[in-house]
């Protein structure tokens, strides 16, 4: 109950695309080159964001960055920015970019080599999401230097009554003297007057920030009903930053919600419930054991802004549902507590004598491989248009991910922001990730945190899919 | 034998502190420009680096002077000078480093300001207000320094710079009301009770403390002379923004909006106090206010009201005036760069000049010239 009141509390709070996530992960091509991108966005705005770019073919020569908002695109751009080689290694890149608006950005990556120009978009959500408090030792330091600046000013107010009117080498008479003492006091009194109007003035621009500009998402409540001898699950959103603009599909759907039963994290669904209007969802849930879930919402917006909206709810007769599913492509799957195996679990058994594998961890990278019974790697279908999908949630319920083989961004954004350079008559192609590899799915990530980590790995077999459990702790 | 000699009593390094003034407001206009041409910052762009040397300059002139008249000053310089925690140097150096001091505190509060707040892409922010107190105490003991001297000599000598330095005082004030002050606001109550409670303080001050024939005119005429001046030299630069979103695509440096008439209302005050406001008095200064009160309002409002109307027209829409120019590249261009704001009833900013505001903005001004009757009385006594 504790963590799931830390997520529901910290959750809005720290929200961007994913929960308590921010760094965004991306692998993909860049014409001829294939690139690993990795985005340190700020969290106030405006802001700078931090962009390390990798060259995974080691031939670029040199790279280039530059920001681009979604309503003014590269027509509303300044000239890219080149990114300094990091010294001691030849293939690492880095710069660094202002956003200074929030809403949904995208960052134009240029790589220069042997074969040319090659261009990607990584998309980016630009909002503040932190409020910081003044450091003690260094509010001390500033109250110390102003403290003695404002009684240097009342005494220099004293010095200028006493004597800066008087003749050179005369002494101020005792009633001068006492007149400077009265200015002392009033200029006192006039300077505290000022600084209490400071504070207020202070507090009004810090109300302003957390009222309109602190980042909130949109507020979602969840709800459970039965119909036909069916439990429903409905969600409505409300409220937030999307300014009422409409959503669109990410791999065909417009919402993706996932259901983790607090705090085992033993029972995982992957559901997308149906649009009844623009703030109302629904979908039938499936046999999932009773308990209180914690469900995340991933959206998109029109303007390629990204949200993972999040609430809770208590699941209760669902395993009475039939396993026939409102949308084909809900999946669901249950496994052991976090807590009934403290060590990491690197292997996963899977139906019909399939087995996943987690082969590697590091290098801002998640590595899984599915066999078969003979220990061959075995035929993965597409699932919703991606070799695999993941979900990584932190023990503690702080962090939330959900994750494709070409990172954490969103391919609905990036595709839009493509198809905006069309539009403006820039032939601008977008190939969102890297060619799938035979015996491997790969997951650009890097843990935000150490801490306990569980991932749910989902691929499609043989028609049929099938939900992987891992734990990891990250160090 | 009387010696013909004539020796000046102005030490060498005031030409130096009146340098250093000057590059205040300098280096803030072309931070300003900077920010709404380039908008990317660092802490060493070359408008930072002027307006640094503004606070350094005086800063360490006055530390130094402060440090020679205490230690190694003669009996002279010792006795001209005020206590202060023990140490004696003259008023204006104390506050000027008071003011140097006080630049330096903004530093660090700024920057803690843009790391909490994002960075801030307005003028009015609690930092850059100590910031601006600082520059104020700055151009303020350059000033002092420069009174204190040739009111001890009697003579006039000098005059030039002070009224100098005040004209960059004033400058620095309406470069504080940036924001308030673009013709497009030149109808609305907030920019006259803004204007109201700022400039007959400056004005009515130098008019009064000035030994010159014209001292408010020529404050006034420095003001508008020093912002012409940026209005003509920054777009002879060529530069681009840096960061997104660019919705108005500037190829050069933006000047700023061209300055008010302030000379119209300071002629009208340096005509009251030239001939009613030479002697003083508690209650012969407060009549005097209010005779400066009617006078400022009845010249500057029907000036601004008038010449604002110009300034929207394509009349102006020329190197000359260059209005409209001041458009930043994270605006988007449109007829509401030539209209007035605030006019509209059904606007959220709907805020017109209606007798009542001006009957506000009347006390203001009353404020505003009886607090610089009283300032500019003292200044004109100061020896120190």
């Amino acid at each position: 109950m504790r963590t799931l009141l830390a997520l529901v509390l910290l959750g809005p709070a720290a929200a961007t695309a994913h929960i308590g996530s921010p760094n965004i992960f991306y692998e993909g091509t860049a014409g001829p080159y294939a690139l690993q991108v990795v985005i340190r966005p700020p969290d106030v705005i405006p802001g700078r964001a931090e962009i390390n770019v990798r060259a995974l073919d080691a031939n670029v020569h040199s790279v280039a960055v530059l920001p681009a908002r979604w309503d003014t695109g590269t027509k509303g751009a300044p000239s890219a920015d080149p990114a300094k080689r990091v010294r001691g290694d030849t293939n690492l890149f880095t710069a660094e970019l202002w956003l200074m608006d929030p809403g949904a950005y995208s960052i134009l990556i240029h790589a220069d080599g042997p074969g040319g120009r090659g261009t990607t978009v990584v998309p980016i959500n630009s909002m503040a999401t932190a409020r910081r408090e003044m450091p003690r030792h260094f509010g001390a330091f500033l109250g110390t230097w102003a403290g003695v600046l404002v009684l240097a000013m009342v005494c220099l107010i004293g010095a200028a009554v006493r004597e800066s009117v008087l003749p050179p080498g005369e002494a101020p008479t005792r009633k001068r003297t006492w007149i400077s003492v009265g200015a002392m006091v009033i200029a006192a009194g006039v300077i505290a007057t000022g600084l209490w109007r400071g504070k207020v003035w202070w507090n009004k621009v810090d109300g302003h920030y957390r009222n309109n500009r602190l980042y909130r998402a949109d507020d979602l409540k969840a709800s459970v009903t039965t119909s036909n001898s069916q439990v429903v699950l409905k969600l409505r959103r409300s409220g937030g930053r999307s300014n009422g603009r409409s959503l669109i599909p990410e791999h065909g759907k417009l919402m993706h919600a996932f259901l983790v039963r607090q705090p085992a994290l033993d029972a995982f669904g992957h559901l997308h419930p149906l649009r009844l209007d623009d703030k109302n969802f629904e979908t039938t849930v499936p046999p999932l054991p009773d308990g209180r879930y914690a469900v995340y919402a991933d959206i998109t917006d029109s303007s390629g802004f990204t949200q993972t909206l999040v609430t809770d709810v208590q699941l209760r007769g669902s395993t009475a549902n039939e396993a026939t599913v409102a949308d084909e492509d809900d999946s669901w799957a249950t496994s052991k507590p976090t807590d009934a195996d403290p060590g990491a679990q690197k292997s996963c058994v899977l139906p019909s004598g399939f087995t996943m594998q987690q082969v590697g961890i590091g290098k801002a990278r998640l590595q899984f491989k599915v066999v078969d019974s003979r220990g061959e790697p075995a035929v993965l279908e597409p699932y919703m248009t991606m070799q695999a999908h993941a979900v990584v949630h932190s023990h503690d319920a702080t962090v939330f991910t959900h994750l494709h083989p070409f990172g954490t961004v969103s391919m609905t954004s990036q595709q839009l922001f493509a198809k905006r350079e069309r539009e403006r008559g820039k032939p601008f192609e977008v190939v969102c990730g890297l060619p799938a590899q035979p015996d491997a799915i790969v997951f650009p990530y890097e843990f935000p945190k150490p801490g306990a980590y569980r991932i749910w790995v989902q691929v499609k077999i043989n028609g049929q899919v099938v939900t992987g459990c891992f734990d990891h702790v990250a160090s | 034998m009387v010696s013909t000699t004539r020796t000046s009593v102005a030490p060498w390094y005031f030409k130096l502190l009146v340098f250093g003034a000057a590059c205040v407001p300098v280096g803030v206009l072309w931070d300003i420009s900077w920010h709404t041409t380039i908008g990317r910052d660092t802490f060493w762009t070359p408008a930072h680096m002027v307006t640094y040397m503004g606070g350094l300059i005086p800063g360490l002139v006055c530390g130094w002077l402060a440090l020679t008249t205490h230690f190694r000053g003669t009996p002279d310089q010792r006795a001209a000078a005020v206590s202060f925690w023990g140490f004696r140097a003259p008023l204006g150096a104390w506050i000027a480093i008071w003011g140097c001091f006080a630049m330096l505190l903004s530093a660090p509060f700024d920057d803690w300001w843009h790391n909490a707040y994002g960075l801030d892409v307005e003028i009015l922010s609690p930092p850059h207000a100590v910031l601006a107190v600082g520059m104020f105490h700055v151009a303020l003991g350059v000033l002092l320094l420069m009174l204190s001297v040739q009111n001890r000599s009697g003579n006039s000598e000098g005059q030039l710079l002070f009224i100098f330095t005040g004209g960059l005082m004033l400058l620095m004030a309406a470069v504080f009301l940036t924001e308030k002050s673009f013709p497009n606001q030149q109808r609305t109550a907030e920019f006259y009770k803004a204007c109201a409670l700022t400039y007959p303080l400056y004005l009515v001050t130098l008019a009064r403390a000035s030994k010159l024939r014209w001292p408010a005119t020529t404050t006034a005429a420095v003001y508008m002379a020093g912002l012409m001046l940026m209005i003509w030299i920054l777009p002879r630069f060529s530069a681009e923004p840096k960061l997104a979103p660019i919705y108005n695509p500037v190829e050069r440096m933006a000047p700023p909006a061209f300055p008010l008439l302030l000379v119209v209302p300071a002629f009208g005050i340096d005509l009251v106090v030239r001939f009613l406001g030479r002697k003083s008095g508690w209650f012969r200064d407060t009549l005097l206010a209010v005779l400066i009160t009617i006078v400022f309002l009845a010249l500057f409002v029907p000036t601004q009201w008038w010449f604002s109307k110009f300034m929207l027209s394509p009349f102006a829409d020329n190197w000359f005036f260059a209005a409209g120019d001041w458009l930043p590249y994270s605006e988007r261009p449109g007829p509401w760069v030539m209209d007035y704001w605030g006019v509209d009833p059904t606007s959220r900013r709907f805020d017109p000049l209606t007798w009542k505001q001006l009957l506000r903005a009347a006390c203001y001004a009353f404020l505003s010239a009886r607090i610089g009757l009283a300032f500019g009385a003292w200044m004109s006594r100061v020896k120190r």
